[in-house]
C-alpha cells in the first residue's frame, strides 16, 4: 500500500484533532463529519481553535480558505500528470489532494506506464479512509477520560500546531521571522481579523526574508 | 454557531482550491512569487493561530509556559505530533489537579 506512511501518520494526529474538537463542545457527529467532508487537517484543527476563540462563521472560513489556498498549487502540479483523465475523475480526485498526499506522490515520482489515476486514488483513498478511521478512535477515546483532562486537551490542540511548526523551523532558521511577524500582528490585533491580517502579513514578510530554497 | 452550516462553509472553502485546477488545468499558470506566497501561508497561518491561542486558552500562566516548552522540545527532537498533544495535556493536567 503506498499510502502506509500517510496512515500511520494521519491516524494520531485525527486521535489528537477528536480529542480537541470534543474538548471544545464539538459532538462526536460535528467531529466526525468534519473530518469526512472537510477533510484538511491544519484547517480543521484551526477551525475547532477558532470556535474555542468565539470567532464568526465568516471569520472561520474566510481563514480556512486562506489556508487552503496552497492547494490550488498541489491540484494543479497534481492535475498537471492526470492531464488525460476524463473530467469527472479529476474532479473526484482532486478533493483527495493534501500536503502529506501532495509531497508522497511527487516524492515518488512516476513509474514508467504506470495508470497515474489509479495510482492516486489509492493514496488518496487510504488517507481519507485513514483520516476518518483516526476521527473515530478519537471520539471514542475521549468519552473514557476524566473532565480535567478534557479540559487540559483544549490546549493540547496549540501543543500540535508548535510540534508541527518546531522542526520546519529548526530545518529552515529563515521561517522563524516569518512566525514572529505573524504571532505578533495577530496577538497585536486579535480576533479573527488579526488571524488572518496576521497570516497575510506573516507570508508577505517571508516573500522578502526567506529565501526560495528554505520554503517549507 | 451553526455547525451545520460552519461544516458546509468549510467543506466548500477546502473543496474549491483543490477543484479549480481540475477544471481549468489547461489554464492556469502562477508565476514563482505567488507559488511562495501560498507556500507561506500554511506557516503563517499556524502561528497567526497559536499565540493569542494559547494564552487565551491556558488557565493559568504555568500552563501556556509548559505547554510551548514540552511541544517546542517534541518537535526539537522530531518525535510525533501525538507525543506534544500527550505530553502537554498530561502535565497540564497534572497542574490543574494539583493546584
Amino acid at each position: 500500500m503506498l499510502s502506509t506512511p500517510i496512515m500511520t501518520g494521519y491516524i494520531p494526529v485525527a486521535v489528537a484533532y477528536a480529542a480537541t474538537a470534543l474538548s471544545t463542545g464539538l459532538t462526536p457527529w460535528q467531529t466526525v463529519a468534519m473530518s469526512l467532508f472537510v477533510y484538511t487537517g491544519a484547517g480543521q484543527m484551526a477551525a475547532v481553535a477558532m470556535i474555542g476563540q468565539g470567532v464568526s462563521l465568516l471569520g472561520i472560513t474566510t481563514a480556512v480558505f486562506i489556508m487552503n489556498l496552497r492547494h490550488v498549487i498541489m491540484s494543479t502540479v497534481i492535475m498537471e500528470r492526470l492531464r488525460r483523465s476524463p473530467l469527472w475523475v479529476r474532479v473526484l480526485l482532486s478533493l483527495g489532494v493534501t500536503d502529506e498526499v501532495f509531497a508522497l506522490e511527487t516524492a515518488g515520482g512516476q513509474a514508467k506506464g504506470a495508470d497515474n489515476a489509479a495510482c492516486f486514488a489509492g493514496i488518496a483513498l487510504g488517507a481519507w479512509a485513514s483520516w476518518a478511521i483516526g476521527t473515530c478512535i478519537g471520539c471514542g477515546m475521549t468519552t473514557f477520560l476524566p473532565p480535567e483532562l478534557m479540559s487540559a486537551l483544549g490546549i493540547s490542540l496549540y501543543a500540535l500546531f508548535i510540534s508541527i511548526l518546531t522542526p520546519q523551523i529548526r530545518q529552515h532558521l529563515p521561517l522563524a521571522m516569518v512566525v514572529t511577524v505573524s504571532a505578533v500582528t495577530s496577538t497585536l490585533i486579535g480576533s479573527s481579523q488579526g488571524i488572518i491580517i496576521g497570516s497575510l502579513a506573516g507570508a508577505a514578510a517571508g516573500m522578502f526574508l526567506v529565501k526560495e530554497e528554505d520554503l517549507p | 454557531m451553526n455547525m451545520l452550516v460552519l461544516t458546509i462553509c468549510l467543506a466548500l472553502s477546502t473543496a474549491i482550491p483543490r477543484i479549480l485546477p481540475a477544471v481549468f488545468i489547461s489554464r492556469m499558470h502562477f508565476s514563482r512569487g505567488a507559488r511562495k506566497f501560498l507556500r507561506l501561508l500554511p506557516v503563517s497561518v499556524m502561528a497567526a493561530l497559536i499565540f493569542p491561542g494559547v494564552i487565551q486558552s491556558s488557565p493559568n500562566a504555568a500552563a501556556c509556559l509548559t505547554t510551548i516548552g514540552l511541544s517546542v522540545f517534541c518537535g526539537l527532537m522530531n518525535w510525533p505530533p501525538i507525543t506534544a498533544v500527550l505530553a502537554s495535556a498530561g502535565a497540564v493536567w497534572l497542574l490543574l489537579v494539583l493546584m
